[in-house]
């Protein structure tokens, strides 16, 4: 069936100016004229700094910005054409910017980029976000050295973040990821990542560009991708986490686009996610500080009050979804005083699993299944916040590891729940 | 006299046997199609039991709700509801055919009637389902949106999602099946109406922070969900 | 000839040494300590050590700017610079028609300074060129200054001093855009070259008798230069290469062609190295730079025609491999067939003469936005000429923006065949890999 290119007439006529690229990378935008400047600027500086003789080019997808985005990164590229510069560079770097057809959608734009990476034949590409203000020229030579080396397919961040950040990455995204896939990646939804040419004509041949799901959750579907193909995944440090924009702070939006894509993937792949019980180590390449715990005001309040809002008042809904032992025990802990309440472990592990089984199984509309996962993450948001209030890096690592372990113990009942009875 | 009593008897008797005896093959020919037709409407039956089956209708009736109504009111399951209700239905049709067959005056009007009234039926039955659905899937949708968004009251917002969308597809049931339907499309508006207002004034007047809380995270996404003196989380 | 130094077996630097109160002391600069002059760079960094040189028999230093064997003449004293004018003399009037005056920059020394470029020296260069103007007028000057292109600006003065000028810091670009594959290179340099005064001009040139230096462009192009072309170390001399041009490009006659291609069509005169037009080798096993100066090749007998004496007298051994050796690469054979590299030379030749443009004309480089495409418009009175070069391996596809000539037709130089007029739409060129195109601007 022919479907719409995603590449305008426009854009493939700058891919034919670039010609053949050994290093891309990719920025996919829609009104970040506040930021992109600086973080293109600073890609720029890395791309001199490690890879001067390589050809190299920096891909925007657009998805149809009306302020100065497409102007800032184009003001980026060195060419013979402008008329004076300071930089000293051995090479023309393209910096190009063009619009995606459709709606402004990051699947789009990393297809986008995909498929250019494709076309020019690189061999090292790498995606950065255009919020990434707190970007070194140096992630870009750890991203993409190893993948550059042929060394490695895939390379995800680790970051340097408070304790308390990214809560559903720690508590849910990564330990399931790990259970699911076996693979300990830390960042498996991450705003910055490198991969190989190979890998990315392996992205484009995905399912996952025509599924609503897949769609939504790009980045993880990738990353799982990256997985179930078996490629040589790596990590490393780069620095302090990049602050995200306010609509990423929805808690229903993050998890429809981590968890609802990770339940997605679990169809296609069951043969691989069920065939084996424990997780290997990703090698780590570059180390680094990566827990902050400066002291932080946070509405633990609201947590508990919206979980115990939860509870009671989706109870029709959680019935459909959840055995009975799971809601009564659920039921139990919304009975606590706030010191006495928590959301252990083990039953956040089988909360978890059971919602995976009941989306396999569509017994309510998948979205409102993630969506009814949102009130009981914010429970055990809280018992994090409050059993680590004290802890160290070294503690809240461990903490987690511990939950990672349960989750890789209980994975059996969930082969279970998925093949047999409701 | 006695003889003219006798012949009269005779005369009626035959008469009657006469009449018998036209009826009779009538008579047959409606068994012979009420048969045939018990037996088509058998397959049929069973053809729509095996199309709903693939189609995982039951899956979809219970998405609707309508599988937990059953349940309460002891029915079978939405397959074997709609099979079976087929199955009568054409059973029904055929067995009029038959009597019409019969050339029982009077009753063809009745036949007539009801072949007229069949499609209306069937498309009555699926906007009650679809209704029951769509009343099903909104609500809940609401439910979550509330509870997510910590709105007071998430249950009462759901229930009057609910009865809201089914008051409209009980009216549109209505309606189609032509019973009543001028006073239900009345008595739908003046709810709606009511309802409207009711709620033009609680929203312009009580709800004016709720509404300015719901304007400002859907038109302007910059500005963050906690309060003052709190530091921003992200969950990613 | 050489301006700045005599061997140090001349007979007046053997006099100067004698004794401090020679009378040729003072031709050469004689130093106690070697002190003087603090900072100046060495040109021959393999072989010397310091820009002064102890001498034994007059117990002082003398100052030599290359081998120690060739002490620097001293052109602060009146008596050499007239000397010199009479050795210049004796070959002008036996009917030379010019000069290649080598290692200019270095004439005077002062301290403080770079001792390059000095205004004490363009004072020495005028006087010269004064006198063979009125002497002999109609006679050239072409200076060799190896020098960024606004050091080399003050050599033409206002037309007073040097008629032409070897463009040094074009040819590496040249060697490197071509393995980049990016016109980035030429094109800035290019840009930065400033004009010169109109009875002037640049002289061109891929290779000389030197090694293909590399003194005028950035650490980080140096670094990419000798990984890419002189990664064996036996290759780099100096702060150069010294190979020739053909193994320079791999023998590809595709790469030779275009890099000649742009030699005769860039702005200014080509200067073609000896052997290079029949793509001779090099032996970058023997010492200095000789393996560029291998007997030219005539013919596939003996000596490779070069010469009758026996081979083993000769004072360079011959090229004898079995692709650059003289029986595979010599005149005799290229003459005889049309699609020698010879023939092609003067085929391209005879068409760079057939117009005025390449050796008078202005330039206006392009900027297409395929970068490997290298495009330039050549324009005198009413004449243009677009030339059009693929620096790539890869075929190409080039949009240009032609409007300023909208309506004329393209005439392909070579062929002589029209190609499409140039309208309102960019016009698309196809390229094969190295391929370039000379094209006539005709309106009618």
């Amino acid at each position: 069936m022919p479907e719409e290119s995603i590449l305008t007439d426009e854009f493939l006529r700058q891919l034919i100016n670039v010609g053949e690229a050994d290093i891309l990378v990719g920025v996919p935008t829609y009104n970040n004229a506040a930021t992109v400047g600086q973080v293109v600027q600073t890609i720029r500086a890395g791309l001199l700094k490690y890879f001067p003789r390589e050809r190299a080019v920096i891909v925007n997808a657009d998805g149809g910005s009306r302020d100065q985005t497409p102007d800032l990164v184009r003001g980026a590229s060195i060419n013979d054409a402008q008329v004076s510069s300071d930089i000293h560079a051995l090479r023309t770097l393209h910096c190009i910017s063009a619009e995606y057809p459709g709606e402004p959608a990051t699947s789009t734009a990393l297809r986008t980029i995909l498929a250019s990476a494709d076309l020019l034949r690189a061999s090292a590409c790498a995606v950065v976000s255009p919020e990434s203000t707190t970007i070194e020229p140096d992630w870009i030579e750890r991203l993409l050295r190893p993948v550059y080396q042929g060394k490695f397919d895939f390379v995800t961040p680790l970051y340097r973040r408070h304790k308390f950040d990214g809560l559903l990455i720690r508590n849910l995204v990564y330990p399931m990821t790990r259970a699911f896939y076996g693979k300990r990646v830390k960042e498996p939804y991450a705003s910055e990542f490198a991969f190989s040419g190979q890998l990315g004509s392996h992205f484009l041949g995905q399912e996952i560009w025509v599924h609503e799901a897949g769609r939504t959750g790009t980045e993880i579907s990738l990353t799982i991708a990256a997985i179930a193909g078996g490629f040589r995944l790596a990590q490393t440090f780069l620095g302090t986490k990049p602050h995200l924009d306010a609509r990423s702070a929805d808690l229903v939006a993050a998890m429809r686009q981590t968890v609802g894509a990770l339940f997605w993937s679990l169809e296609p792949n069951f043969q691989l996610w069920s065939s084996h019980a424990d997780s290997q180590a990703v090698p780590t390449l570059a180390t680094g500080e990566e827990v902050t715990l400066e002291p932080l005001r946070i509405n633990r309040k609201r947590l508990l009050g919206m979980f115990h809002s939860g509870v009671a008042e989706l109870e029709p809904v959680l019935k459909q979804i959840l055995s009975a032992t799971t809601i009564s025990e659920l039921q139990g802990i919304a009975t606590l005083e706030e010191d006495e309440f928590s959301y252990g472990d083990e039953l956040w592990a089988r909360t978890v699993y059971e919602f995976a089984a009941s989306y396999h199984k569509s017994v309510i509309s998948r979205d409102h299944i993630v969506q009814a996962l949102a009130p009981l993450y914010r429970g055990r948001a809280f018992t994090f916040l409050v059993e680590n209030r004290e802890s160290s890096g070294e503690e809240v690592e461990q903490n987690v590891e511990t939950f990672c372990l349960t989750c890789e113990r209980l994975k059996p009942s969930l082969v279970e729940l998925w093949n047999g009875k409701k | 006299m006695r003889e003219m009593i006798v012949n009269e008897l005779t005369q009626a008797t035959q008469e009657l046997i006469r009449e018998f005896a036209r009826f009779l093959p009538r008579l047959l020919v409606m068994l012979i199609v009420v048969l045939v037709g018990w037996m088509i409407a058998y397959l049929l039956k069973w053809i729509l039991r095996s199309i709903l089956r693939l189609a995982k209708f039951d899956k979809l009736s219970e998405g609707a709700g309508a599988t937990q109504l059953l349940n309460k009111a002891a029915l079978p399951s939405s397959t074997e509801l709609v099979s079976r209700f087929a199955f009568w239905i054409a059973w029904l049709g055929f067995v009029l055919l038959g009597v019409s067959a019969l050339g029982i005056l009077g009753l063809e009007e009745y036949v007539t009637r009801f072949f007229v009234f069949l499609p209306r039926l069937v498309v009555a039955l699926f906007f009650l389902f679809f209704g029951l659905l769509a009343a099903s899937f909104f609500s809940r949708a609401a439910l979550l949106w509330a509870v997510n968004t910590d709105m007071p009251s998430p249950r009462l917002l759901s229930s009057a999602v609910r009865i809201m969308i089914t008051i409209f597809t009980a009216s549109a049931v209505f309606e189609e099946l032509g019973l009543a339907d001028s006073t239900m499309l009345l008595a739908f508006a003046i709810v709606m109406g009511a309802i409207m207002l009711g709620l033009a004034i609680a929203f312009g007047i009580g709800g004016q922070h709720l509404a300015r809380r719901f304007l400002e995270s859907r038109f302007a996404p910059g500005k963050k969900e906690t309060k003052e003196g709190e530091d921003e989380l992200s969950p990613l | 000839m050489v301006l700045n130094h005599t061997s140090d077996q001349h007979p007046w630097f053997q006099e100067s040494r004698s004794s401090r109160d020679n009378p040729r002391r003072g031709w050469y600069v004689w130093s106690d300590t070697d002190t003087r002059y603090q900072g100046v760079r060495i040109i021959f960094v393999d072989t010397e050590l310091s820009n002064w040189a102890w001498d034994p028999v007059s117990k002082s230093y003398y100052w030599h700017r290359f081998f120690s064997h060739q002490p620097d003449l001293n052109y602060d004293n009146p008596a050499v610079r007239e000397e010199m004018w009479k050795v210049m003399q004796f070959w002008l009037e036996l009917g030379v028609d010019g000069f290649r005056l080598d290692a200019v920059p270095y004439l005077v020394e002062r301290e403080a300074t770079s001792c390059e470029n000095l205004p004490e020296t363009h004072a020495v260069l005028k006087e010269l060129r004064a006198k063979l103007d009125k002497y002999f007028p109609g006679k050239m000057l072409l200076a060799e200054a190896n020098q960024w292109p606004a050091d080399l600006r003050p050599y033409f003065a206002d037309g007073d001093e040097f008629h032409m000028a070897f463009h040094f810091p074009l040819m590496p670009r040249m060697f490197m855009g071509l393995k980049l594959e990016d016109r980035k290179p030429i094109t800035e340099i290019l840009k930065q070259t400033p004009h010169i005064p109109a009875p002037c001009q640049w002289c061109l040139f891929l290779r000389n008798h030197d090694e293909l230096t590399l003194e005028m462009v950035t650490d980080m192009e140096r670094d990419y230069m000798y990984d890419q072309y002189a990664i064996d170390r036996h290759m780099r001399i100096n702060v150069g290469i010294r190979r020739r041009l053909a193994p320079l490009l791999d023998n590809d006659r595709r790469r030779i062609e275009l890099m000649n291609g742009m030699l005769l069509s860039l702005p200014g005169t080509p200067i073609i190295y000896y052997g290079d037009e029949i793509g001779m080798g090099d032996n970058i096993y023997l010492g200095d730079r000789n393996g560029v100066r291998t007997p030219m090749q005539w013919d596939g007998g003996w000596n490779g025609g070069f010469s009758t004496a026996d081979p083993e007298s000769l004072y360079s051994p011959l090229m004898l491999n079995p692709v650059y050796g003289y029986q595979a690469v010599n005149v005799q054979s290229q003459k005889r067939f049309d699609h020698s590299l010879l023939s092609w030379m003067k085929r391209i030749v005879k068409v760079r003469k057939s117009t005025n443009v390449f050796g008078r004309g202005s330039i206006e480089f392009l900027y297409p936005a395929n970068h490997r495409i290298l495009a330039y418009v050549r324009q005198l009175e009413k004449e243009s000429i677009l030339v059009v070069n693929n620096l790539s391996s890869t075929a190409q596809a080039v949009e240009l923006d032609l409007r300023r000539f909208k309506g004329n037709i393209l005439i392909e130089m070579f062929g002589r065949n029209i190609f499409p007029r140039v309208g309102d739409l960019p016009y698309l060129l196809t390229l094969g890999p190295y391929q370039f195109y000379w094209f006539r601007l005709r309106r009618i």
